[in-house]
């Protein structure tokens, strides 16, 4: 029913993706004069990330590159702004993040805002809320928040995934990583009505 | 209306269900409150008016864990299933409660224990516990077997 192969390699993903695309976002403060805000925001970033995000000195809200684990990495978006004074919120429009572990397990993920709160250590993805990827994994939601410290994703609204593991509709969701919680492994968590319908394979 | 009553058996009493039931390879549909899924433990678990369907088998209850494991190709598989509080299997016209079910995967059986009572038709059959071998379609139940074997009216 359900592949640990698989999953592993999907939290893997989730663990990289979703954090850059906060990333991303955050990339934006690289153009801005306040350095302590950027230091304390790309503190919380996976640091594989960050070192090669530096070597290649990002000044534009778009990346390409191939990370320490040697994942290949792409981000873009459309536009970034920051909400407020402090910068501590940033928004970005038409966000677009592919990763790629390798040949065989890649995800990409779009969404139509985004919008980052460096205080909160928050990156919310909202509005028509697209990660597809290997073994035809597909999940959509019309919000995705990422607590990127704590290695949490949630969302309160519908969310709709398919994969290996069947198709799962949920009223809710949340997906987190319990190394984050002084246990081992990860939990996926769905809510407020779930429907699951599983292929049977055949032997 | 006619109706047997058989009380105080001790014996084991067997009854038939229809097997193909159980062998169909289909869709699995799912529904419940919430679903749980923890790597960890190997655990899916669903919780809250739960109800799953498998073609021509339906199992409701308030919780229905499922235990699977890795194998040595490092795909998971289901090892068990397991059912508590309000269980309800219904099978064709058959209709099984139980406090708790527990399927297990390795020798195809399900154990049904606590309050049973089946119905088959128009006779019903009660007992502490309720074994099925969904292989051959054959159940045993054990314990204090009441049953009323009764004809419409």
């Amino acid at each position: 029913m359900l592949d640990d192969d698989f999953y592993s390699k999907m939290v893997t993903i989730f663990k990289i993706l979703l954090p850059s695309i906060a990333l991303l976002i955050l990339s934006f403060l690289f153009l801005l004069p306040d350095s302590r805000t950027k230091l304390q925001a790309v503190n919380e970033i996976d640091k594989s990330i960050l070192r090669v995000v530096n070597k290649a000195g990002i000044n534009k809200p778009s990346f390409r590159g191939t990370l320490a684990s040697g994942s290949n990495l792409e981000l873009y978006a459309r536009e970034i702004l920051p909400k407020n004074k402090d910068k501590s919120i940033i928004e970005i429009n038409e966000i677009t993040a592919r990763l790629e572990i390798d040949k065989k397990s890649w995800a990409t993920a779009f969404a139509n805002k985004g919008v980052i709160n460096i205080t909160e250590k928050t990156a919310e993805m909202v509005g028509s809320v697209k990660i597809k990827g290997f073994e035809k994994i597909q999940i959509e939601a019309s919000d995705l928040k990422i607590f990127y410290q704590n290695a949490l994703a949630k969302t309160k609204k519908p969310v709709f995934m398919k994969g290996k593991f069947g198709m799962i509709q949920a009223g809710s969701a949340e997906f987190y990583d319990m190394n984050q919680k002084s246990g081992e492994g990860y939990v996926l968590l769905f809510d407020k009505g779930v429907k699951m319908f599983y292929e049977i394979e055949e032997n | 209306m006619f109706f047997l009553l058989v009380a105080g058996l001790n014996a084991e009493t067997n009854f038939q269900i229809d097997s193909k039931l159980f062998n169909d390879k289909n869709t699995i549909e799912a529904n419940s409150d919430k679903l749980k899924i923890e790597s960890k433990k190997g655990t899916a678990t669903f919780s809250g008016n739960v109800e799953v369907k498998l073609k021509g088998l339906v199992l409701k209850a308030q919780e229905i864990i499922i235990n699977y494991y890795t194998n040595e190709t490092s795909k998971q598989e289901i090892k068990e299933v397991l059912a508590v509080k309000d269980v309800i299997l219904l099978t064709g016209k058959d209709i099984l409660k139980a406090d708790k079910a527990r399927y297990k995967l390795d020798d195809g059986t399900i154990a049904l224990t606590g309050n049973i009572s089946i119905t088959q038709g128009e006779a019903s059959f009660s007992g502490k516990s309720l074994i099925i071998n969904l292989n051959t379609g054959e159940g045993t139940i054990s314990g204090r077997v009441t049953a009323i074997l009764g004809s419409g009216s």
